[in-house]
């Protein structure tokens, strides 16, 4: 340290630049309002002297003799070069593109965004609070080339999924680091672990971010841009700097909104309305589905007997069962800030809170937000300190979905279409109750679940961080920071005991028995402490060379805590409480803890402002690695040219801007906690997949026993590599009326770590090792063309558009290069490939002759291939987003289209309303008998061969029709993968900047009223006729991607919001 | 100068504070030396009493024709009307249970014991998991199963090497025998090496019946099966897991599926209420249940959908259930008395001693009916029951194979399909279940009935379970997929 320290230093001493014998002061203000800039930068223009200026937009600057102009500078606004004079005023027009902007980049260094080598695209605040979204990423959602935003779930305040440059870990976590004013925030999802039985979804940790604290927020894409921040930015990050206090003309500096928010469904199935309530074409009178004859105006009985009453129905169609059993979600928030500075410190101070009641009845759904921010700086000398506290609480309700009995949907699905949803409303009337609901097949009346069901999550959040900043030398910059994050979440479950309930009722035997209900509470604590400490070195050398490099020390610990219990049988049976069962409560715990330290650095030179070169590096140690492995150090270089510079000025009136970029780069990542080692596991066995499995230990025997792990641990594990190599080039014409930002990306992720399947007959199920490599190659173009810009009237559209090709390049061959992702066991299941783009899709199709004809069994129905299939990806072909304003003296109309082509997810959705005979698709032919379309039949000889085919033949029968439709149709299971493409209509956002004038003589200082619409509308492919294709039930990562288990409906948003600034 | 070292210092001396890498062992979990062979040899007990009496029990049921799908659920329509194949998952559980769950974990207590009687009991229960690996897929890797990563796709080896393989292990390990008390914890046979030589007896046994009756080395086999019967050295009681009672996760695992499933699934099939009324069995209303007419009525294998087109509405209250009751924290039979006197009843008859055989067939009817608690009063003096009033030696062997399959009811369904296969006894009714329903004539009681929606092409009854995905899917060596029709080696017949 002592060495590096003396050569910089040489090289300061070195490089002396001339005296100084002029001065200059002036002004800079903003163009927009004449609001004095703060902190703008005032650069000699072949030199390096300079300043910045001061709280009220003031500078004062000595240069040397031959200096004649001036740069000035500010983030967000476009530069001026002005001719030195003594005193000079200069008005800044805030940049409309992307160009001109100011960038932070990795470890909070501002960059001029057409420096950069690399791909980081900035985002202005204002268009992440335009939206009105609960969190910072729903808004971004179609609006940045390489990202692809999803919601994993409609419900409110569930998490968000962010994949950068598309999946390329097959085990770790592909969602990208976030790092809140440089310190990393825990972003991890609380989902449920089975959503098959009971799925929720409470958020993910980015979420407790108020967006409208939000200054700017960079998205770092490529591995060049990433690698400082370590392992844990392999899929990219997404920096997020905060409000800071602004010097105010006047008082404390106030701005508050408030808005409202109306919510309601967006896409439910399409259901048919020619056959109601009954099974194989007869009448029932508890049956969970429309497999009846067909509706005749008749009055059918229905249900149970109760008191010698059963209810009637007429046999008709309820075409809006469904639709109105939701209702209006309304959301209202509020949010206000102060904020002020003096000539030394700085403060902001804000305060926010949302309540939203999704568009289930009730408060079943919901999600309650409050956050608090303190954030500070002082200047003391060369010291500044600085610090940020942010408290966030939130509460959510969630009502679960998945098969089981207390999945509200799922009990939705499957309602006969002749029988009212909402007549169900009355739960004091008996036939209501789940004793004696009209079917004991595994579901009950949902508003009974909505109702009694308790499903709540609660996280109290704090984190924030200390700087200290200490300028030396001229040049250097040292800098320690600390930072803490830390939230303790709690989740509470109960479901009532209904078999105490409904004891004699006529679903008691046959489905409340063994609902004795289950009370669930459990504690998770996380906690994140990061530290860091970094030298800078910032000095320009001679006329044309400008240094900048940084060297810096990483630490980083994280921990997890879990506590969980649970008990079943209650004795009250609706009294959520640990304490009331007379049955032992079963408890479990677990707990993590993992460590790194890293050394890293980076340098970059720019010439001219022409030619920007940076090198970088980092070394890695990680505690969850083999010892042996545990050092790993990862390289990057990038190269930008503005090769515009050298076009002469005429030239530049048409080109005014080119820039090429190209980097290279790598990351490592470490592997999860405690892979290295193989365990032992408290014993349990289940062979039929059912039940909670009863497991040691027995208390009858008074035996514990525990079972060598089926996981084989590896002790030579080594860390994941991604390389990424990547192209750009950026051009803008006409004084930036049309622009655009192109990128070619090749990116490697090769040593992937995973837990691979083993056929169980070698003793293990799955063995951890270092496996195969993943390839993503894409092209990301963002085009912004301003076509009017008259008077006060301009007109700007943007379009961007990613492709992504992803592929599997190599996995263990004696492993058959195949590694499971997710999937139902036995069923549909999404695969890691050779050869094969990542996450296909294998599922049972039927049996094909050579000219594509179905082979039929002697029922007439489709033979099942026994070999799975591949039948698609969970990709999309393409992304696309296409965004409009218009503006007009302070009204603006901004309208975004998000677009997505390609690629299947599994709808559990579709499978049950194929099951129920609910699906538009049921009523083919008028569920008059049919011979499945394009079919044959086997002719066989004696021995059992195939000789041949004929026509099939064989129509089925009501029998059959249901079978068939229960196994899929004509495609079986392939039937279930229905494809996600979608154009959905973002946002609409129309606002209104009131007159300032208005204002003049109070102390308002300014009135923004806007109308904004989310989710308006989604447009599928006439196949899917179920689901809106961006639900998940599996969390917000890579096994999310496998689909929805009978998921909550997504809904469509519109509210308004009231800004006053005071 | 020296407030940059210092604050350089300050801040490296915070950072490497917690700088111990050397934290990741997991917490969650004992540390392996910890774990005892006596903690691990429970463990494989349990996999293996679960493999058979929770998903084998289940299936089996249906194949050995006791159970059926009940009319107005759905959960084992494949099991009723054998629509099985590999992408059924029928075995998948077992597969993995008793490779990696039993078999690895008695390899673990073998790698590290070194008491001959722990050997021993450890070398039986792995006997007893191949065999019903054999049983139920015939081939199954066995010379290269078990070695982790070492061989990621072990070969598959025919069943009647595994059966070798396995009968000459036993040998060995019994012969290793030095009279040194066991020291596992043993739930199962309590620590008792007599009972453990008993329980690889009768294995031998049932092996050696199977192995000659699929005609391998049968003279061989028939000598060594019937100095066996004659030693008489066999386990007392049942060989059973008696572990369960009646609270949340400690029920019967089969039950527990049956509970988590709330609807009921499961109704008593034809043949076995036939055979129960025309023996007169009072063992009828030991788990089944009247239907709401009052009367003891069994559904036709396969035909719950088929009713309909005879012109029968058929509903849950037509048909006798199953009663789960007695099967709340019942225990895992894995070789019932009463299947063992009835297999020494067959070798004496067949080549032994016929009064010996008579004791053994009663002692066997007796045993079951201890076991259910019940008493066996003048059961045995019905004309389809009694020894003495058969007609001939082949009638009394057809009445031990009959009265087997009636003991084995809710007790080892596993076994029941397995005797079946091998003696074809019930026989099958020549008349298809149409007929038989039409016209019960054509029918004799007890017989198995091809199910009326058949969905093996070949028709007929189940004869093995297809190979398990996770093996077609994760071994390259798993042979060609096979048809419910194929048999296993033993069942030659």
């Amino acid at each position: 340290m002592k060495r590096l320290l003396s050569t910089l230093m040489a090289i300061c001493l070195i490089v002396m630049s001339a005296w100084a014998n002029k001065t200059v002061s002036g002004k800079v203000v903003s163009a927009s309002d004449n609001e004095p800039l703060i902190g703008a930068t005032v650069q000699a223009v072949g030199s390096s002297q300079g300043t910045s200026t001061d709280l009220d937009g003031q500078f004062t600057v000595t240069v040397s003799d031959n200096v004649t102009q001036l740069r000035i500078s500010c983030v967000g606004y476009t530069p001026q070069v002005v001719a030195v004079s003594s005193y000079v005023t200069v008005a800044l027009e805030e940049a409309n593109t992307m160009i001109d902007e100011v960038v932070v980049t990795a470890m909070g260094i501002k960059r001029e965004a057409k420096a950069l080598g690399v791909s980081a695209t900035p985002i202005k605040g204002d268009i992440i609070a335009q939206a009105r979204t609960n969190d910072v990423m729903s808004s971004l959602a179609g609006k940045v080339a390489g990202v692809q935003i999803g919601e994993s779930s409609a419900d409110p305040g569930s998490s968000k999924s962010v994949i950068i440059r598309g999946v390329s870990s097959l085990s770790g976590s592909n969602q990208p680091l976030y790092v809140v004013d440089g310190v990393p925030l825990n972003n991890s999802a609380t989902y449920s672990g089975d959503g098959l039985n009971s799925g929720y979804d409470f958020g993910n940790g980015a979420s407790a971010v108020n967006p409208n604290d939000v200054e700017s927020m960079t998205i770092l894409k490529g591995a060049a841009a990433t690698a400082l921040y370590g392992s844990r930015a392999g899929a990219g990050v997404i920096l997020i700097t905060t409000k800071k206090g602004t010097k105010q003309s006047r008082g404390v500096g106030i701005e508050y909104n408030g808005g409202l928010q109306w919510e309601s469904v967006l896409r439910l199935p399409q259901m048919q309305n020619g056959f109601g309530m009954g099974w194989y074409g007869d009448h029932t009178e508890i049956e969970n589905g429309s497999w009846g004859p067909a509706f005749d105006g008749s009055q059918q009985l229905y249900g149970w007997v109760y008191n010698h009453s059963q209810n009637l129905k007429s046999y008709l169609p309820i075409k809006n069962n469904v639709k109105d059993f939701f209702s209006t979600g309304f959301r209202y928030s509020n949010s206000i800030s102060f904020n002020g500075a003096t000539d030394k410190s700085t403060y902001f101070v804000s305060l926010s809170q949302i309540n939203d009641d999704g568009i289930i009845p009730k408060d079943a759904d919901t999600y309650t937000k409050y956050t608090v921010s303190a954030r500070g700086s002082h200047r003391e000398g060369n010291f500044t300190f600085s610090t940020s506290l942010n408290y966030a609480f939130q509460r959510n309700h969630f009502v679960t979905t998945g098969q089981k009995t207390g999945s509200m949907y799922n009990s939705i699905m499957q309602t006969p279409r002749d029988i009212s949803i909402v007549e169900m409303q009355d739960l004091d009337n008996p036939f209501n109750t789940p004793g004696y609901y009209y079917t004991p097949y595994g579901v009950t009346n949902p508003y009974y679940i909505i109702e009694n069901f308790q499903n709540e999550y609660e996280q109290e959040r704090f984190y924030g961080n200390l700087q200290l900043d200490y300028a030396f030398l001229k040049y250097f910059t040292a800098t320690y920071r600390f930072g803490l994050d830390t939230n303790t979440g709690h989740h509470n479950y109960g479901s009532p005991n209904m078999a105490a309930l409904y004891v004699g009722t006529p679903n008691y035997d046959d489905a409340l028995k063994d609902l004795t209900g289950e009370v669930s509470q459990s504690i998770t604590r996380r906690r994140e402490i990061d530290q860091n400490f970094m030298l800078t070195y910032d000095q320009q050398i001679l006329e044309d060379w400008h240094v900048n490099a940084q060297l810096g020390f990483n630490g980083n610990e994280r921990t997890y805590k879990y506590l969980g219990s649970t008990v079943t049988n209650l004795t009250i049976p609706m009294w959520y409480n640990l304490s009331n069962s007379a049955e032992i409560p079963s408890t479990s715990q677990s707990e993590w803890k993992r460590r790194y330290l890293a050394v890293f650095g980076s340098a970059e030179v720019a010439w001219r402002n022409m030619v920007y070169l940076t090198l970088q590096g980092r070394n890695d140690w990680s505690s969850t690695l083999p010892v042996n492995n545990r050092s790993y150090f990862y390289p990057g270089v990038s190269l930008s040219f503005l090769f515009s510079e050298l076009l002469k000025p005429e030239q530049r009136n048409i080109i005014n801007f080119g820039k090429f970029r190209m980097a290279w780069g790598r990351t490592g990542n470490d592997a999860s906690v405690y892979m290295t080692n193989s365990v032992f596991a408290q014993a349990a066995a289940a062979t039929s997949g059912f039940g909670n499995g009863s497991s040691f230990p027995f208390t009858k025997v008074g035996v514990n026993a525990y079972s060598m792990g089926n996981v084989l641990g590896s002790q030579n594990l080594s860390p994941e590599m991604t390389t990424e190599f990547e192209l750009g080039l950026n051009m803008a014409f006409f004084q930036n009326r049309f622009s655009f930002d192109a990128a070619y990306y090749d990116r490697n992720t090769d040593k992937q770590i995973f837990s691979l399947n083993m056929d169980p007959a070698t003793g293990y199920t799955a063995q951890n090792m270092n496996l195969g490599k993943i390839r993503n190659r894409g092209v990301e173009f963002l085009v912004n063309v301003t076509p009017v810009k008259v008077g006060g009237f301009q007109w700007d559209i943007n379009w961007n558009f990613t492709k992504n090709w992803s592929k599997v390049i190599k996995l263990p061959e004696e492993l058959g290069g195949i590694a499971t992702i997710y999937g139902l066991s036995g069923g549909t299941s999404l695969y890691a490939i050779e050869g094969e783009p990542l996450g296909v899709f294998k599922a049972y199709v039927p049996q094909m002759t050579e000219d594509g004809k179905i082979i039929c069994d002697g029922e007439g129905q489709p033979l099942v291939n026994p070999e799975q299939q591949i039948v698609g990806s969970m990709n999309y072909k393409y992304m696309m987003g296409f965004g409009t304003t218009l503006s007009y003296k302070g009204i603006s109309l901004t309208a975004n289209l998000d677009v997505r082509h390609g690629g299947l997810l599994y709808s559990r959705t579709k499978d049950i309303t194929y099951f129920t005979g609910n699906a538009i698709q049921t009523a083919y032919n008028n569920r008059n008998p049919f011979i499945v379309p394009n079919s044959v039949q086997q002719i066989l000889d004696d021995d059992g061969n195939v000789t041949g085919y004929t026509e099939n033949v064989t129509p089925l029968d009501e029998t059959g029709i249901f079978t068939y439709w229960d196994a899929g149709g004509a495609e079986l299971d392939r039937a279930f993968l229905v494809d996600k493409s979608y154009v959905k209509l973002r946002n609409v956002v129309l606002s209104w900047q009131l007159p300032s004038k208005w204002f003049a003589k109070c102390f308002i200082t300014g009135v923004n009223v806007s109308f904004f619409g989310n989710n308006l509308f989604v447009w599928t492919p006439k196949s899917n006729t179920f689901i809106d294709p961006e639900a998940s039930s599996f969390g917000n990562d890579l096994e999310g991607n496998y689909g929805e288990y009978s998921a909550n409906p997504s809904s469509r948003k519109f509210g308004f919001n009231v800004q006053v600034k005071f | 100068m020296k407030k940059i070292y210092l604050l350089l210092t300050f801040a490296v001396v915070l950072s490497l504070s917690s700088c111990n890498l050397d934290i990741n062992d997991d917490p969650n979990y004992p540390s392996s030396s910890d774990v005892t062979p006596d903690l691990v040899f429970p463990a494989a007990e349990n996999a293996v009493a679960a493999a058979v009496g929770d998903a084998m029990f289940n299936y089996s049921g249906f194949f050995a024709q006791y159970f059926e799908q009940r009319p107005e659920a759905n959960q084992y329509n494949n099991e009723a009307e054998l629509n099985i194949d590999e992408s059924t998952n029928l075995f998948d559980r077992c597969y993995r249970t008793l490779y990696a769950g039993a078999l690895a974990d008695i390899k673990n207590v073998m790698d590290r014991v070194e008491n001959k009687s722990d050997l021993f009991a450890c070398t039986v229960l792995r006997a007893y998991a191949f065999q019903l690996l054999v049983d139920n897929l015939d081939q199954v890797p066995y010379t290269e199963a078990l070695q982790g990563s070492a061989n990621t796709n072990p070969a598959w080896d025919k069943g009647e090497d595994v059966y070798k393989g396995v009968l000459a292990e036993m040998d060995e390990a019994e012969a290793a025998l030095d009279g040194e008390p066991m020291t596992l914890t043993d739930p199962l046979l309590n620590k008792s090496v007599s009972q453990w030589r008993g329980f690889a007896n009768a294995l031998r046994l049932r092996m050696y019946l199977r192995l000659i009756d699929g005609g391998i080395n049968a003279s061989e086999y028939q000598s060594k099966a019937v100095a066996l019967a004659k030693a008489g050295e066999f386990f007392t009681g049942n060989v059973a897991w008696d572990v369960y009672s009646n609270a949340d996760g400690q029920y019967n695992p089969w039950y527990d599926v049956a509970r988590a499933l709330g609807t009921k699934n499961h109704v008593a099939s034809y043949p076995i209420v036939s055979y129960y009324q025309a023996t007169n069995d009072p063992r009828m209303e030991y788990a089944i249940m009247k239907n709401d007419a009052g009367e003891y009525v069994g559904q036709i294998p396969g035909a719950k959908t088929v009713y309909k087109s005879w012109g029968v509405d058929w509903k849950n209250k037509d048909v006798s259930a199953i009663d789960y009751t007695p099967a709340v924290f019942a225990p895992i039979y894995m070789f019932t008395q009463s299947e063992l006197q009835f297999l020494v009843a067959e070798t004496q008859l067949r080549w032994g001693d016929k009064a010996a055989a008579k004791a053994a067939y009663e002692a066997g009817v007796q045993a079951d009916f201890a076991s259910r608690g019940m008493s066996v009063g003048t059961f045995l003096n019905g004309n389809r029951v009694n020894w003495d009033a058969q007609a001939s030696d082949g009638d009394r062997l057809n009445m031990i194979y009959m009265q087997k399959w009636a003991a084995l009811f809710y007790r080892d369904h596993m076994e029941a399909w397995s005797e079946v296969r091998r003696t074809d006894v019930p026989t099958t009714c020549a008349a298809p279940a149409k007929q038989v329903f039409e016209n019960p004539t054509v029918y004799s009681a007890g017989q198995m009935i091809v199910p009326a929606l058949n969905y093996i092409q070949a028709g007929g009854l189940c004869k093995r379970v297809p190979y398990p995905s996770t093996a077609r899917q994760l071994n390259k060596n798993t042979p060609a997929a096979k048809l419910l029709s194929d048999r296993v080696f033993w069942d030659a017949k």
